[in-house]
Order: C-alpha cells, then sequence, then structure tokens
C-alpha cells in the first residue's frame, strides 16, 4: 500500500476489516474501563470501612 | 509455591510489582502488531485485505479457549483444595473470556461475509464456539444466582468442568466434520502453512492478547479480594451491632 487511500479503504474490504479492529478496541477497552473503575470505587469503599472502624475503635 | 502467593497480601503485593511490566509488554506488542497487521504486512493473494481481520480474529479465538481451560483449571483447583485465590481468578477471568470469545464471534462473521457469502453458518466450528460464549455467560449468571457466594462459587465451578468437554471439541471440530471453517494452519503438527511476513504480526497480536488478559486478570483478582473485604467488614460491623 503506497498512498493513504488505500489504507483507509483497502480496496472493497475496508468495510470488514475496519469494523473488526474498531469493534475490538471498544471491547477491550471498555472492558480496561470498567475494571479500573470498579476497582476505585472498591478501594474507596474499603478505605471507608476501614476508617470508619478506626475511629470507632479510637473513641471506645 | 501456589500456597505462597495465595495470602491476599502478598498476592497483591506482587501483583502491583508485575502490573506495570505486563502493561509495558503489552503496549510495545500491541503498537507492533497493529503497525504490521494494518500497515506492512502482504495482502493475500486469494483474500486480498480482508486477511488483516485474521490477525485479530485468531489470537482472539485462540484467548477465548485459553481463558476458559484457565478458567477450569481455577474452578477444578478451587473446588479439590478449597484455594480461596483459584476460586477468585477463575471469577475474574470469566468476563475476559466472554469479550474474547464474541470478539472471535464477530470478527469471524465479518471475514465470513466477503470471503464466504455469508455471516454465519451452523457448522461444527462456529457453533461450538457459540455454546462456548453460552458457557461463559451460564457461568457469570449462575455464579450470581445465588445469595450464598459459596454455593454460588461451587455450582458455577461445576459448570464449568463439565462445560470444558466443549474445549477439545472446538479445537478438532474442524478435522472431525465437514465444515466451512478452514482447518488450522498455525498449530499444527507439520507446522504451520502462513508465511512469515503474516505469521510475525499474527504472534505479537497473540502476545498483545495473552499480556492484555494477565494484566487485567491481576487488576480484576485484586479488585475481587478488595470486595472480600469489603464483604467481611461489613459482616463484622453488622455483628458488632
Amino acid at each position: 500500500m503506497n498512498n493513504t487511500d488505500s489504507i483507509l479503504s483497502m480496496t472493497k474490504h475496508g468495510a470488514y476489516v475496519w469494523p473488526s479492529y474498531i469493534i475490538a478496541a471498544v471491547l477491550l477497552i471498555g472492558l480496561v474501563v470498567l475494571s479500573l473503575r470498579a476497582l476505585r470505587k472498591t478501594r474507596d469503599e474499603l478505605h471507608n470501612i476501614e476508617a470508619a472502624m478506626q475511629k470507632e475503635s479510637d473513641e471506645t | 509455591m501456589l500456597h505462597y502467593f495465595a495470602n491476599p497480601t502478598r498476592f497483591q503485593r506482587l501483583s502491583r510489582r508485575v502490573e506495570p511490566w505486563l502493561l509495558a509488554g503489552m503496549i510495545v506488542c500491541f503498537a507492533a502488531g497493529l503497525y504490521l497487521a494494518l500497515f506492512s504486512s502482504p495482502v493475500d493473494y486469494q483474500q486480498g485485505h480482508t486477511v488483516r481481520i485474521m490477525y485479530i480474529h485468531v489470537p482472539a479465538a485462540w484467548m477465548a479457549l485459553f481463558c476458559y481451560t484457565a478458567m477450569a483449571v481455577s474452578a477444578a483447583v478451587a473446588l479439590i483444595w478449597k484455594h480461596a485465590l483459584a476460586d477468585v481468578a477463575a471469577k475474574a477471568t470469566a468476563p475476559i473470556g466472554a469479550a474474547f470469545t464474541f470478539l472471535a464471534l464477530v470478527t469471524g462473521s465479518l471475514w465470513g461475509k466477503p470471503m464466504w457469502g455469508t455471516w454465519w453458518v451452523w457448522d461444527a466450528r462456529l457453533t461450538s464456539v457459540l455454546v462456548l460464549f453460552f458457557l461463559y455467560l451460564g457461568y457469570m449468571a449462575l455464579r450470581d444466582a445465588f445469595d450464598e457466594p459459596g454455593r454460588g462459587a461451587r455450582a458455577s465451578a461445576i459448570l464449568v468442568l463439565v462445560g470444558f468437554v466443549n474445549v477439545p471439541i472446538i479445537k478438532f471440530s474442524v478435522d472431525w466434520w465437514n465444515t466451512l471453517h478452514q482447518p488450522s494452519s498455525v498449530l499444527r503438527m507439520q507446522g504451520p502453512t502462513i508465511h512469515p511476513d503474516m505469521l510475525t504480526p499474527l504472534f505479537l497480536m497473540a502476545a498483545a492478547f495473552q499480556l492484555y488478559y494477565f494484566w487485567l486478570l491481576l487488576v480484576r483478582i485484586r479488585r475481587e479480594l478488595m470486595a472480600n473485604r469489603v464483604r467481611a467488614l461489613r459482616h463484622r460491623q453488622a455483628a458488632a451491632e
């Protein structure tokens, strides 16, 4: 492939090739985003509970 | 060795040390693999540019089988030796395996239309991979269907082990039955039938997918261990009140 046009269109096959790569990117990046968001949420939850328990034990 | 890292605190310490290396390796493999796959690898003399779908489809299909095998081994270890970390690993693997299986099905369909003239056929390979996708979904649904997490873990581990029979069926379906799907052209006794110019991006993308799996697995296991600790602390708080 020597020019940008042929890279993008891949003759008549671009309509099948590009969606494959776009779906892969959306799926794999989406799963990473969801996993990292869940990790952050659970970590915050854990810190809050541990802080509350620490406060409770300091008071008693 | 396995028992040494089964300790959640030790595991999390090791995991945090390994994750950046896996992430860096994954980014390098994806960058090189995508460049070669999309811009540098040759066009197939029969398939034209559609051969580029192979660099996503084949590694995704390999990972679909690999993840299920990893899940089955983890489920067996959890059932037999009551290994808590193995159970967490099986749970953390399921969505990643389901994503790879879905990707293999969709990209296979996108490859099938221009090459076979159809999006889908109910042949042995395609149908058995669809069954694999439903096994992943079934595992995740069954795991969350019980009030008591331990019962959900046991029931879903048994489902994974029973469903493992589908893995050799998928692998050998192209040899046992007449299918539209082509036979193995990389993992075969006589060696690959693909040109090295195409094998290099294929293996780079496979390495990227493998590193993606291990990196995300560690992230998801860390999250599960934290969630278990949250549940335990909530239990303790409730018992104290």
